[in-house]
């Protein structure tokens, strides 16, 4: 997601906005693409598959393009569902499988082993709080843009990231911060 | 270590690691999904039907319901290409999705979720009694497995079957009801 702050951080999801006007498809393609890659990268742990999460979701948010009004929200709901999808994530594989066969490049690199044990851990939690920990820390997301994205209450989703830090640190052998 | 600080710093590394990447042209992308489109919705007919069978079958393995006194629905025979997922080739069905089965599929789903563990042994024999029965009513040409190494299309799946969101996805995929849910966006 654009940051309007500046930050240097180009994922900073705190500027989502709940209504836009008709921007082209393109640009939002080119903008957030990088970002859902990445999310769907930790909620899947294989950069392959990722690019075909990402683009299965993108697709839809294209399909879509005059209905949805918030389409960042929108598409990293759509993928994160998709990555937690028994169905989809075993089809989206089957095809990313495909696709190496025919194109041996990948563009995502693996990720550094110690990154990969931790998106590891993050993955073994439940759905909801695998989800709510990769926006916030990946994305910077507040409580409530997590919220909405992954489709519950504010509140829900506080006690979603308590439960899964607190899971997180016992399983990774760390400290809860304050 | 804490733990917020290591979470951001491996959130950095996974931006990272994206950050060189080019997005593909949306164009290639979206013509490589329409060119699917139509043999995936003659694939999820398959599914449908594949699901509502085993739906069937499991109702009679665990119920003690006869399957020949289920009627199948009204369609006619489909035949499908289900190449879409490396899998085996064309297969047909004469059977559609009941209408009734819906509810039961919701009920078994209920029923199985009720304690929120699905043992390997509970899928494996769910599984097994769903090839036979969609053995018998044609729909051949599809390996089924549990295992991800050896599944084709369909039905493969990696559960750890101990945990409970685990157990739980796993019976959902038994079901019509959340098939019909996860197949759509």
């Amino acid at each position: 997601m654009t940051n309007s702050s500046g930050s240097e951080n180009p994922f900073v999801a705190r500027d989502m906005p709940l209504v836009r006007g008709r921007e082209p498809f393109e640009r939002f393609y080119g903008r957030e693409y990088r970002a859902v890659l990445a999310l769907a990268y930790v909620l899947s742990g294989n950069p392959s598959l990722a690019e075909e999460l990402t683009q299965d979701a993108f697709v839809a948010a294209f399909r879509k393009w005059d209905e949805i009004e918030n389409p960042e929200g929108w598409v990293r709901s759509v993928m994160s569902k998709h990555a937690h999808s028994w169905f989809r994530r075993r089809y989206a594989e089957a095809r990313a499988l495909t696709r190496l066969g025919t194109r041996p490049d990948v563009s995502v690199d693996q990720m550094p082993v110690e990154t990969a044990h931790f998106w590891d851990a993050v993955r073994r939690l439940p759905r909801r709080q695998a989800q709510v920990i990769a926006l916030v820390y990946l994305e910077d997301c507040s409580v409530k843009d997590a919220a909405a994205i992954i489709g519950c209450s504010q509140s829900t989703a506080r006690v979603h990231l308590m439960r899964g830090r607190r899971r997180l640190a016992i399983a990774l052998d760390m400290e809860e911060e304050a | 270590m804490r733990l917020d600080s290591v979470g951001r710093f491996h959130a950095k590394v996974v931006r990272q690691t994206v950050a060189s990447v080019n997005p593909p042209q949306f164009e290639e992308v979206e013509a490589a999904r329409q060119s699917r489109k139509l043999r995936s919705r003659i694939a999820g007919t398959v599914v449908v039907v594949a699901t509502v069978v085993l739906v069937f079958s499991t109702l009679a393995s665990i119920g003690g319901v006869d399957p020949v006194t289920l009627s199948p629905g009204d369609g006619g025979p489909s035949t499908a290409i289900v190449d879409d997922a490396g899998a085996v080739g064309q297969v047909t069905t004469t059977i559609t999705a009941p209408a009734q089965l819906l509810q039961e599929g919701l009920d078994l789903q209920r029923e199985i979720l009720a304690d929120d563990i699905v043992t390997r042994e509970e899928l494996e024999q769910a599984v097994a009694a769903m090839a036979v029965c969609m053995e018998a009513r044609g729909l051949k040409g599809v390996h089924w497995s549990v295992d991800p190494e050896e599944g084709g299309w369909g039905w493969s799946g990696g559960y750890s079957v101990t945990d409970s969101v685990s157990g739980a996805e796993a019976v959902s995929t038994l079901c019509y009801y959340s098939y019909v849910h996860r197949l759509g966006p």
